[in-house]
């Protein structure tokens, strides 16, 4: 099943998902239904998606990835994707997708910093 | 004279392909090289002819074949004269395009990235890579990208700034757009060009400023004031 490449970690009070390298579109969507599902568990303060794997990025997993974004934010939490590459920035840059209201980080790092600054 | 020899083999190539590079090297143009051979031909012609003139059948073949051998040697020579040139011209806009884009750490978490000259499409490209491996590399959360080099300023020009400041906020760091010249602030007002959501400065030190300001950092003079 697509749900099984995807992994949701919680460290401290934050959901950590790594996205392996070639996301096809069911592993998208259980993306999404698994990381609703767990915050609904844990009640998790954010989420962060580590894609330093991942080396395309089409309108479909940008546009998930901004109603997810969208989804933890009514249920209190926020958003961090991480690790994004080169190649991917560029590319999404000049096909003017947009990640909505996710913020963004150079590694996972950063990302809990972030996470924990605006807990704070 | 090696011409006339017989062997047209590899080696006869290669060693005319050697030659065209050596004309290149000393500056010796195709022209020279055709000149010769046109005065050759024609003190050969004749000479040939009255050998032959029992037989002009057999003379004409004989000129025929020392006009094709005289033919390839001159193409040889020529095509390696002009791909060493193409290989000069080449190399010496790679490495415009290598001293024009350097991207250099000012702060541990900061790098700065002087725009100089006018940006193409390859350019613009191959700055916004740069631009986005260095940042990763560096870990750096802030780019100062310094347009003080940029002679002027048009719709695509900005056009490729603002893409490759999308690109920088993709992967979590900002940009602050520092060396608005006056003149320049108002080409871009007046293209109505939207930098709202770009922090600018008018230069390099206000651009360092604002960046340690945003990652929290503040410079102290030693006796404790600021």
């Amino acid at each position: 099943m697509a749900e099984d490449n995807i992994a949701v970690i919680k460290v401290r009070d934050v959901l950590m998902i790594t996205m392996p390298a070639d996301p096809g579109d069911a592993t998208v969507s259980a993306l999404q239904e698994k990381v609703m599902a767990t915050m609904v568990q844990t009640e998790a303060a954010g989420v962060i998606l580590d894609i330093s794997a991942v080396e395309t990025l089409d309108s479909f997993f940008a546009r998930t990835i901004a109603e997810t974004a969208q989804m933890v934010a009514l249920m209190g939490g926020r958003t961090v994707i991480a690790g994004m590459r080169p190649s991917v920035a560029i590319t999404t840059t000049q096909l003017g997708l947009t990640l909505g209201g996710a913020m963004t980080a150079l590694d996972v790092d950063r990302a809990l910093d972030m996470l924990n600054h605006t807990h704070q | 004279m090696q011409l006339t020899q017989g062997d047209y083999g590899e080696a006869y190539l290669a060693n005319r392909l050697h030659i065209g590079q050596i004309h290149q090297q000393i500056g010796l143009e195709p022209r020279w090289y055709m000149g010769a051979y046109s005065i050759y031909m024609q003190l050969a012609f004749p000479r040939v002819m009255t050998a032959f003139e029992h037989d002009l059948g057999k003379g004409q073949r004989i000129f025929l074949a020392l006009l094709k051998i005289i033919t390839l040697d001159t193409e040889l020579a020529i095509t390696t004269y002009i791909a060493a040139s193409e290989e000069i011209i080449s190399s010496q806009s790679r490495e415009i395009l290598e001293i024009a884009t350097p991207v250099v750490q000012v702060w541990s978490g900061v790098v700065a990235a002087p725009l100089i000259g006018t940006l193409d499409s390859q350019r613009a490209q191959q700055f916004t890579e740069r631009l986005l491996e260095r940042i990763v590399e560096m870990r750096a959360s802030v780019a100062l990208v310094d347009i003080t080099g940029v002679p002027m300023m048009d719709t695509r020009t900005a056009q490729y700034l603002l893409e490759a400041i999308s690109a920088v906020r993709l992967l979590g760091s900002q940009v602050i757009l520092t060396g608005v010249r006056p003149a320049i602030a108002q080409t871009l007002v007046h293209l109505g060009i939207d930098l709202s959501n770009v922090a600018t400065r008018p230069s390099l030190e206000a651009g360092l400023r604002l960046g340690l300001d945003m990652l929290e950092l503040q410079v102290l003079h030693r006796d404790g004031k600021r």
